[in-house]
């Protein structure tokens, strides 16, 4: 048994690029051992900037012998009339290299072949990987591809070297023109030493003496650890929300050497959201906090290299942060020099998407549905005028130097100026909160004007490039329509304040089309419903919370805020004797009506004699307005208690009326009943869900 | 060491390493990549090696000669290697080296930076090449250019010289810089960075500039459609050139801008398909 190594040298590839890349490899090669049948132990992947490697521990060296049956000829042409072997078979037996009489016969399809048992001797284990070695690199894919010499081959970034070993063995592949060797390079530092390596174990000794660190979770405890060390005297702290940072950092690295430098005096005066975009974003480095959470002038960085002349790096990059931080500060004080009302008309040279006009555009469009808020949403006098400057404002940072050169920044310098100018604080708030939540693990925006500013913002977006006919599918998301849309849910969601999205995204399209025209309004506002409900789907999916959903999916969308709180109430029920009989119940009602509108009203008292449906139909007749009553008070358990209530009534119904009546006028006033039935219990949930 | 001998050393080594040195295109452009000895040569199947030094006019940039980073016009360094070699990057390294950086002392990284200029219909993938958090160069491999696909690959390596001199002189103001013994880049840069800034941002005449580029465009066309894809290329970059200066000036609404940079694309793509003709016709 011997280890095997594989590894992909290359130039710089993107730190995004690098984990995906070493899972694609891992599995790969896990699938090919596994094909070729080579028994083998634990497989490891490993990646820096520049390799991608694997290692197989206890590979044997043959496969085992396997025992393979070939079919041949049918029989019915396999023998003459004595019995004896015809030509046909006697080709086959040749060629399969035993005798006629070795051959045995089974059913094919209902008719009888003959079949060869043949023993394949173990292989090389070493010759079946050089086999799909040279195939490897083509299954990896990256985000981006490139090609760089004559064949045309793509990859993340151009392949330098390959190494194969399997034990002290070098294994021959070669792609891109590169070929195999036992060769590979350490840390870049000056001239390139290239590095002989004799078996997998003998290439892990020496990328470790050549300041390698191949293990990306060791390089970021390694990081974790010197940032502690630095820190931790001083009372200092990284951010809580490090993480995406550590990720990048942890992949632009081979050898991990943290240091900590000084910023100018200016970098707490400026707003932290902008010294935390020229760090983070810029150069990747880190803010660095004291006991109270507040900035300090200092930075954590991380070098690729050791702490030999960290001096010179650090000052190098303090020189870079300050000249960053000053130009921040030169844009704020070029900015600041109008109110951010002077960069609203500058809007209309800014263009929104292609066919959706201008930010300007974008801007009257906001206007008007923040002024007709009413028609979907409750606020009090003052939000609703907040809401409308914020409207106004929304997009003026846009049109700033600073947000030009920093364009995460967007929303955060519009809320930063405004504070700035003394303007109402809910305005400002908005206007800084209108893009969350910008990822999954954002938070929505706090107040609730800037919730309905940015599901306004969110829903003209996704209005607007679904009616360019544009089509949302597969893993890019190019225009951000996923995020709209999970962002318009996730607020109404976890805000829990009752937002009418279908009123909204109507008056979203009316709005758009007394505008410009779409190129794609046939049924525009279904069509962003659905995506939307499609979307709320997904995020129960995700939650895993799809079965508590269910009873929920056929609600109207605009019911969507209270979701949560009637899921709750009917996780709540689910020790109540009765729920699962008014479960049966909704689903006899459904099967019964089926094809037929749920009906808000009752049949003809005169149509209704038998006592068993005058009974069910005086308990509907009480049971819709407590029902109702329960729903305005978002009182869930009391409207599901009351529903619970009806079962007695129901189940009798069932038992004692047939409901397909010969007289079809009695017939239609059984079905018009429970019709009604059927409205009242999805007015909560439908119960008929339930499992 | 100061400016004028940086760039010297670069050049000299650029041509050490196979390179024919050139003079700067003699024509406003906004980088190096638009000189006709990248954005041509990098097209179709011939083999180029260059370099040389190019002035590079942004005049939305500009600040007037007050900001200590940003200028109406910067140099750039800018190399060719068609087809690269296959330690093109280290050979880049001993570049930087040359200039007296020692590699144990500093932290210099690639960091992911692909380019784009969809108005020449050209894209590439590359780094910035960090110089202990200072990015001093641009480093591409061109994938794409004049909307072709391209059959063989350049690198293309751009210096920012004022950059990489602030580095090496240790200045924190790109107008402290010394260019020669005793001459500072204020001395000869200053002036001229505010006369342009001014003339960009307050004075150029929108309607004669308007004008200008209609009649560039015109000429660039009429070039093409005869063949001459020097005079078309020429007229091409003024037109280049005049849109910067209508851009800077703020005046260029979104549909305009829109529409005039796909003017300037249809003769970036009428050039090079001119370029690929009379190549397969070699």
């Amino acid at each position: 048994m011997s280890d095997l190594l594989i590894e992909i040298f290359t130039e710089e590839l993107p730190a995004r690029f690098i984990d995906g890349a070493e899972a694609q490899m891992t599995q790969r090669v896990s699938q090919h051992l596994d094909m070729d049948q080579i028994v083998h132990g634990e497989i490891h992947g490993y990646a820096t900037p520049r390799r991608l490697v694997t290692i197989v521990d206890g590979v044997q060296e043959l496969t085992e012998d396997r025992t393979l049956e070939v079919r041949g000829p049918a029989v019915a042409v396999s023998y003459d009339g004595e019995g004896n072997p015809t030509p046909a078979l006697l080709g086959f037996c040749k060629g399969q290299g035993i005798d006629p009489a070795q051959v045995f016969t089974n059913d094919v399809g209902g008719k009888p072949y003959i079949f060869a048992r043949k023993t394949v001797a173990g292989q090389e284990s070493g010759l079946l990987i050089e086999g799909f070695l040279s195939q490897l690199p083509r299954e990896i894919a990256f985000p981006k591809m490139m090609h760089w010499e004559q064949s045309g081959f793509q990859f993340g970034r151009p392949i330098r070297g390959l190494v194969a070993l399997l034990g002290t063995r070098v294994l021959h592949w070669s792609i891109a023109g590169v070929e195999g060797s036992n060769t590979t390079f350490g840390l870049r530092v000056g001239k390139p030493k290239p590095i002989t390596v004799s078996s997998p174990e003998d290439y892990l000794r020496k990328l470790r003496e050549a300041f390698v660190i191949l293990d990306p979770a060791e390089r970021r405890r390694s990081i974790e650890k010197q940032a502690d060390k630095l820190l931790k005297p001083l009372g200092y702290s990284l951010a809580a929300d490090r993480e995406d940072l550590l990720a990048e950092v942890v992949n632009l690295v081979e050898y991990p050497t943290a240091f900590l430098g000084s910023l100018p005096g200016i970098a707490v005066e400026l707003p932290e959201s902008v010294v935390r975009s020229v760090l983070q974003e810029q150069m990747h480095s880190f803010l660095v906090y004291d006991e109270q959470h507040r900035v300090v002038p200092h930075f954590l960085s991380i070098r690729n290299g050791l702490s030999d002349f960290i001096d010179i790096v650090r000052r190098g990059n303090e020189s870079v942060a300050n000249a960053r931080l000053l130009d921040a500060s030169f844009f704020i004080a070029e900015d600041t020099r109008q109110p951010l009302e002077a960069y609203v008309p500058k809007l209309n040279t800014l263009i929104f998407m292609d066919q959706l006009g201008t930010m300007a555009d974008k801007t009257a469009r906001l206007e008007q549905l923040a002024a007709s808020v009413g028609s979907f949403a409750s606020l009090e006098a003052d939000e609703r005028e907040h809401l409308s400057r914020a409207a106004h404002l929304a997009k003026a940072d846009l049109a700033t130097s600073m947000v030009k050169e920093y364009t995460s920044l967007q929303g955060e310098i519009g809320g930063i100026y405004l504070m700035r100018e003394g303007e109402t604080a809910a305005v400002a708030t908005a206007i800084r909160e209108q893009y969350m939540p910008r990822s999954p693990s954002e938070a929505i925006p706090s107040t609730r004007v800037g919730q309905i500013l940015g599901i306004i913002d969110k829903v003209d977006t996704l209005t607007g490039i679904l009616g360019t006919g544009f089509n949302p599918s597969g893993s890019e998301d190019p225009y951000g329509v996923r995020r709209a849309g999970n962002g318009i849910i996730r607020t109404i969601l976890e805000s829990r304040g009752p937002v009418d999205v279908e009123a909204l995204v109507r008056k979203s399209v009316d709005v758009y089309l007394a505008q410009l025209a779409l190129p794609a309004p046939d049924d525009l506002p279904g069509h962003v419903l659905d995506y939307l409900k499609g979307r709320v789907t997904q995020y129960f999916k995700e939650k895993q919370l799809l079965g508590e959903f269910s009873p929920m999916e056929n609600l109207p969308l605009k019911e969507l805020g209270s979701v949560p709180e009637r899921m709750a109430a009917l996780q709540a029920a689910r020790g109540d004797e009765e729920l699962p009989a008014l479960a049966d119940s909704h689903r006899r009602i459904q099967n019964i009506t089926k094809g037929l509108p749920e009906a808000s009203s009752l049949p003809d008292d005169l149509l209704v004699t038998e006592p068993e449906e005058v009974q069910l139909r005086d308990v509907a007749r009480t049971a819709l307005p407590m029902v109702r009553a329960a729903l305005d008070q978002r009182n869930y358990a009391e409207a599901i208690r009351i529903c619970e209530s009806m079962v007695p009534a129901i189940t009798t119904f069932f038992d004692r009326i047939l409901v397909m009546a010969g007289d079809e006028r009695v017939r239609s006033a059984r079905l018009l009943l429970l019709c009604h039935l059927k409205y009242i219990l999805g007015q909560v949930c439908d119960y008929a869900k339930l499992t | 060491m100061n400016f004028e001998d940086m760039v010297s050393k670069l050049e000299n080594f650029w041509v050490g390493e196979g390179c024919t040195r050139l003079f700067p295109y003699d024509q406003e452009v906004g980088a190096g990549t638009l000189s006709p000895s990248t954005f041509l040569r990098v097209l179709g199947n011939k083999p180029w090696s260059v370099v040389y030094v190019q002035p590079s006019r942004r005049p939305a940039d500009g600040r007037y000669g007050e900001n200590p980073n940003r200028l109406y016009m910067h140099h750039q360094l800018q190399v060719i290697v068609k087809p690269p070699t296959t330690d093109i990057q280290d050979t880049y390294l001993r570049s930087l080296y040359l200039l007296g950086l020692k590699p144990a002392e500093h932290d210099i990284r690639f960091v992911e930076d692909n380019w784009e200029t969809p108005v020449l219909g050209a894209a590439g993938v590359g780094w910035e090449v960090w110089l202990d958090g200072m990015e001093v160069t641009q480093f591409t491999y061109f994938q794409q250019a004049g909307g072709h696909e391209l059959p063989v690959v350049s690198v293309e390596i751009t210096y920012g010289l004022e950059r990489l001199a602030m580095f090496v002189q240790g200045k924190a103001n790109v107008y402290d810089l010394e260019w020669h013994e005793g001459v500072s880049y204020g001395s000869l840069r200053q002036q001229v960075e505010r006369e342009n800034s001014i003339y960009s941002f307050e004075e150029a005449d929108i309607q004669s500039l308007t004008t200008m580029f209609d009649l560039c465009e015109r000429e660039s066309q009429r070039m093409i459609e005869r063949e001459l894809i020097t005079p078309a290329y020429e007229y091409l970059l003024k037109c280049s050139h005049t849109f910067n200066v209508l851009d800077a000036r703020g005046t260029v609404g979104v549909t305009q801008r829109m529409a005039y940079l796909a003017r300037i694309r249809r003769l970036a793509y009428g050039c090079a398909n001119l370029y690929l003709e009379n190549e397969s016709h070699e």
